[in-house]
């Protein structure tokens, strides 16, 4: 009875023990409520507002917009900037982060559009970015035209 | 009582008749055929280079090449020749190569804007066929006038196609590895001066038949 006893006790402390160990989660930890929250109070900046007002909701320039439902709760924008070359054309950039436990493919794309949010250039080709679970992946794109460009929309989708 | 019989074997006739025909005529509409977005993965797809490899691809160089001071910061502009016979394909697939370099030719010719001429050799008959009509004055001089010679190229774009496939013999799975390498080669003195490569793997339990 004493061993069975003994069993028991050992039984309940390695329970507690394995209680105790912590499973620690790989960065980044996302929270996609945030992106909700800073959707519903923009900052300041350019914006392509609709033709109709209220018709759609402004849609902000010099950033990126995640087109494609399935991935918008995968993928959050980290940053995203642009720079001009020596020859004066528009380096657009864009890293994100891979939320998920899976490998991911996106493509993206980047509409140039001058100060008057006319479209400098047609838009570039999808291109294609790898994304290892859990890390990080860098978008990049060139425009053709240089001293025209004013802003930029980066538009991502899940490559097929 | 007879004319009635007749009658009544003709309307079964007819209806049989009938019934056969509806039996061998599908009437509905087929399958539409539909315009796609040329940049997006098609219906069919396959592990061979397709169009939206090539768009995308041509697009990458030729940004690519138009940030490069060498190429478009020079005065006066370079002569470039881009041509297919300069592609070499040493892939296992078939491709039209010119698909690549009148893509990435036109497209370069509308962004250089002049920063850089664009040189057939392609037309290069014809061109001196009309030179020499002219200089016999069997035709007028045109309008852009008379030049020694027809134009030298500064810069020789060249390629090569290459790929490696592997499948699987258990289950037919193909995988291929694809890698297309540009260089512009400056034709005086040698020298590589711009470089692009674009490589890809497509996957798939089948391959499509390219044509």
């Amino acid at each position: 009875m004493s061993i069975f006893k003994s069993l028991a006790v050992a039984a309940i402390a390695a329970g507690a023990l394995g209680a105790c160990q912590t499973v620690v989660e790989p960065n980044p930890v996302c929270d996609f409520t945030k992106v909700q929250e800073a959707r519903d109070n923009p900052s300041s900046g350019p914006v392509l507002v609709s033709l109709v007002p209220g018709a759609h909701t402004d849609m902000p320039l010099n950033t990126v917009n995640i087109t494609d439902v399935a991935v918008t709760n995968k993928i959050l924008l980290q940053a995203t900037n642009a720079q001009r070359t020596e020859t004066g054309n528009v380096r657009v950039w864009a890293r994100m982060v891979n939320c998920t436990d899976f490998a991911l493919q996106l493509e993206g794309r980047t509409h140039f559009l001058n100060a008057g949010q006319a479209p400098v250039e047609g838009v570039t080709a999808w291109k294609r970015v790898f994304m290892s679970p859990r890390s990080i992946g860098t978008f990049t794109d060139l425009s053709i035209a240089a001293k025209d460009v004013e802003t930029y929309l980066i538009e991502i989708r899940e490559g097929t | 009582m007879r004319t009635l019989k007749f009658r009544s074997l003709f309307v079964a006739s007819a209806v049989l008749l009938a019934g056969c025909q509806s039996g061998n005529v599908a009437n509905a509409p087929g399958t539409p055929t539909a315009y796609k977005d040329p940049g997006t993965r098609g219906l069919v797809t396959g592990v061979g280079i397709e169009s939206q490899d090539i768009i995308t691809m041509t697009d990458k160089m030729m940004r690519d090449m138009m940030t490069t001071p060498g190429l478009v910061g020079r005065a006066p502009a370079p002569q470039v020749l881009i041509d297919a016979t300069l592609f070499e394909n040493q892939s296992s697939q078939r491709i039209n190569k010119r698909l690549i370099t009148t893509r990435l030719r036109g497209g370069l010719q509308r962004a250089a804007k002049g920063r850089m001429v664009f040189v057939s050799r392609r037309a290069l008959d014809a061109i001196l066929k009309e030179r020499k009509l002219k200089r016999r004055g069997k035709v007028d001089v045109g309008t852009t006038g008379f030049t020694r010679a027809v134009a030298g190229v500064d810069y020789q774009l060249r390629g090569e196609i290459m790929d490696q496939t592997k499948q699987d013999p258990n289950t037919g799975a193909i995988e291929r590895y694809n890698m297309i390498n540009f260089e512009m080669l400056d034709m005086e003195r040698g020298t590589i001066i711009w470089s692009g490569l674009y490589e890809f793997v497509k996957a798939g339990q089948n391959d499509a038949i390219y044509r």
